[in-house]
């Protein structure tokens, strides 16, 4: 039993560092190598916990293979175009001029459903909005309406609204994130005066999002009840 | 960049372990094939104390040095198959039960070997 407890904690790490070491992907954005990798790490790890006879240093190494070929490979796939065509395969024109490529559906196995629901995703309704779509490697569909039917932008009728600094969290429950600061280019005496100057004190606040024109918003901290 | 780095360490590491661990399992399944032999061969020649102490000392040497070393790369249902084995060859030796005691001998060495033919590149192991 406690050897099934020690095992599965180094597994988990072991997973873990792994998965890390492969970057951050969401599983929707990953392409196919990235998802038949993650597939085969979660098998692989579950093989030294079933199986206790198996020394878990095969199993490690057995993911950590895995990991080191998925980063050569993309590697070589940002490298080469054609290493990634191999690898990922190519986007696929759908939709070209406003016109459905009944030929592109059928080689990427898509029916008109398929095709009718991925637009309702991006919240088209209309096809006729549709000037292209463009089916993506990992699956999703990339799509641009026609003129008319795009919506409206601040530049289509001349408007220039104020640049928005990115609000960073520089208070989180309690804590001042001094990263946030840094980044901000500001220190914690401006934010000690930006606080007093609002009667409040850090141990006040939840969250604070501050940007680097001074605009801040605040969540108070719930009293403990 | 960030990541080619540690991935060339897991790579030279475990490039490392593959080579440390057969060389590993190789040098200490000869000893045992080679203190199985000694132990096999006293006993064959009628002297049966020493035989039970070289068989004694055979599991006890098993026991506290080779099979934690094995551990690492070799699947641990040989190794408890090994130490099962080993204390029956030692109690047949004890009661000079030739039959019992040379199939015993011949289930080790069978052992061993299987340990060391996994261990082994061969290209059987491809398919």
């Amino acid at each position: 039993m406690i050897t099934t407890v020690i095992r599965t904690a180094i597994l988990y790490f072991l997973v873990t560092v792994g998965i890390r070491l492969m970057g951050k992907r969401q599983i929707g954005d990953m392409q196919p190598n990235e998802l038949v990798v993650t597939l085969l790490i979660s098998e692989i790890a579950a093989i030294p916990l079933q199986d206790t006879n198996q020394p878990i240093l095969n199993g490690a190494a057995a993911i950590f293979i895995l990991v080191v070929l998925e980063i050569i490979v993309s590697v070589l796939a940002m490298k080469s175009f054609f290493v990634r065509k191999i690898i990922s395969g190519k986007s696929v024109v759908i939709i070209k001029n406003g016109v459905i490529d009944q030929q592109a559906m059928r080689d990427v196995r898509m029916t008109v459903l398929d095709l009718v629901e991925l637009l309702r995703g991006q919240e088209v309704f209309n096809l006729s909005d549709v000037a292209f779509a463009v089916l993506e490697v990992n699956g999703d569909l990339s799509v641009l309406l026609k003129g008319d039917a795009k919506p409206v932008t601040a530049k289509d009728i001349n408007l220039k609204p104020d640049d928005e600094g990115l609000p960073l969290p520089v208070i989180s429950d309690s804590k001042i994130v001094d990263e946030s600061l840094k980044a901000l280019q500001t220190d914690r005496s401006s934010l000690g005066k930006i606080l007093k100057k609002n009667s409040l004190t850090v141990e006040d606040v939840f969250l604070m999002m501050l940007d680097r024109y001074g605009n801040f918003s605040v969540v108070k901290k719930e009293k403990n009840r | 960049m960030k990541r080619l780095i540690p991935t060339a360490v897991i790579t030279v590491t475990i490039a490392f372990l593959c080579v440390f661990g057969y060389k590993m399992t190789e040098r200490i399944c000869n000893t045992v094939l080679s203190d199985l032999e000694e132990c096999r061969s006293t006993y064959k020649s009628g002297d049966i104390e020493a035989a039970i102490k070289l068989a004694e000392k055979f599991e006890d040497k098993w026991l506290n040095e080779q099979k934690p070393r094995l551990a690492t790369f070799a699947n641990h249902g040989f190794l408890d198959e090994i130490t099962v084995t080993n204390a029956r060859l030692t109690a047949f030796c004890r009661m000079d039960e030739a039959p019992e005691f040379y199939a015993e001998c011949y289930a080790i060495e069978a052992t061993v070997k299987q340990i060391l033919e996994e261990s082994r590149l061969h290209s059987e192991s491809f398919y």
